[in-house]
């Protein structure tokens, strides 16, 4: 892999720990309770810090793109359909345990439109691209 | 081997942010001071007290009879008002949040009549897991309980159909969301929330007040 492709799967990991990090943050830290959407994307965004982490560490940079791309898509689909939900453009069906907290909730709202699922949105989208880049252009690559 | 360093290191870098952060956080976000008016409406007159008026300490818990966390506390609210008895008082508010269980606060109320509240109340959390399934309260369950402990329970039905119980558990609920009550059980200990929710918490937020 290219030094350049090597700096990209760093970033995506970095961006995929910023957001573990982060997510953890809220839930931990200041005790904002994760609706099932936020759950959906954790399940996805937590695994690619070590998908990605390993492929750093173990000069398969390649593969660990490959391996972490669906699982990438899959995160991002899942912010894409909760920040429409929050903007108000998709209606919440009706949420089966009364005890949890409905998805449509807001916790963060920085500068009026930065939300929770906005972030992970803008994350999953970064990491999506990186690592769509990094396989397209490593099609030549043994690796 | 380098790169291997990079790596390293930035996963110190970030979990130690993740900690300062949270270490900050945490200190710039202590509660702010309650409001005379919503020290007043923490414990009005109408609920069910435990220990002197003129307590040093005052802990309000916001219950729900349905709910297993209050079972599992309501042991150790009541070890505080024996062990520092006439230094701590406890005051229930009601915060029905799981369906059915509003009958259920009900009966409880209606057998103060009786003055047998805090019998069936013990009664009724003890014996929670024979009424409350898949968090909805079984109220007509609730009976053989309070028979059990010797409510009238002719008397509680009629009881029970006294206007001023609803104007009560309305009160509690408007006070309860006034004060930014969403999960159960919710103390209050002087006037300060419980921030970090748990049983050693708790003991060390009453200690710190004695």
């Amino acid at each position: 892999m290219t030094k350049k492709l090597n700096v990209l799967l760093f970033f995506a990991w970095i961006v995929a720990m910023v957001a573990t990090l982060g997510s953890l943050f809220f839930s931990e830290v200041m005790y904002f309770i994760p609706c099932t959407m936020c759950w959906y994307q954790r399940i996805a965004m937590y695994p690619l810090v070590l998908l990605l982490g390993q492929g750093l560490l173990t000069n398969q940079g390649v593969t660990s793109a490959r391996f972490g791309l669906p699982i990438a898509f899959v995160g991002w689909f899942f912010a894409a359909y909760h920040t429409l939900l929050h903007a108000g453009l998709i209606e919440e069906e009706a949420v089966p345990c009364s005890q949890g907290v409905p998805c449509s909730v807001k916790y963060i709202e920085w500068f009026g439109f930065i939300s929770i699922p906005v972030l992970s949105l803008a994350a999953f989208t970064l990491i999506v691209g990186a690592l769509f880049f990094i396989r397209r252009n490593a099609r030549c690559d043994k690796n | 081997m380098r790169q291997k360093l990079i790596v390293a290191l930035s996963v110190v870098a970030l979990v130690g942010a993740f900690f300062l952060g949270s270490k900050a956080y945490l200190q710039s976000n202590s509660a702010p001071a309650m409001s005379a008016e919503e020290k007043m409406r923490l414990a009005p007159s109408h609920a069910p007290t435990l220990g002197p008026a003129d307590a040093k300490v005052t802990l309000v818990e916001f219950f729900d009879p349905a709910c297993g966390t209050c079972a599992q506390f309501s042991p150790l609210t009541k070890a505080f008002v024996k062990e520092y008895e006439g230094k701590l008082r406890l005051v229930l508010r009601y915060a029905p949040f799981h369906e059915g269980s509003q009958t259920v606060v009900t009966m409880l109320e209606a057998a103060k009549a009786q003055g047998k509240y805090w019998e069936a109340l013990e009664a009724v959390l003890l014996y929670q897991n024979s009424w409350v399934f898949n968090h909805r309260a079984y109220p007509e369950r609730v009976w053989p309980i309070l028979e059990h402990v010797g409510v009238d329970i002719k008397a509680l039905e009629e009881a029970m159909k006294n206007p001023e119980i609803q104007a009560v558990i309305a009160q509690d609920i408007a006070d309860g969301k006034a004060l930014g009550v969403t999960k159960t059980p919710s103390f209050f200990v002087n006037g300060k929330p419980l921030e970090r929710f748990g049983y050693d918490p708790l003991v060390q937020l009453v200690k710190s007040a004695l």
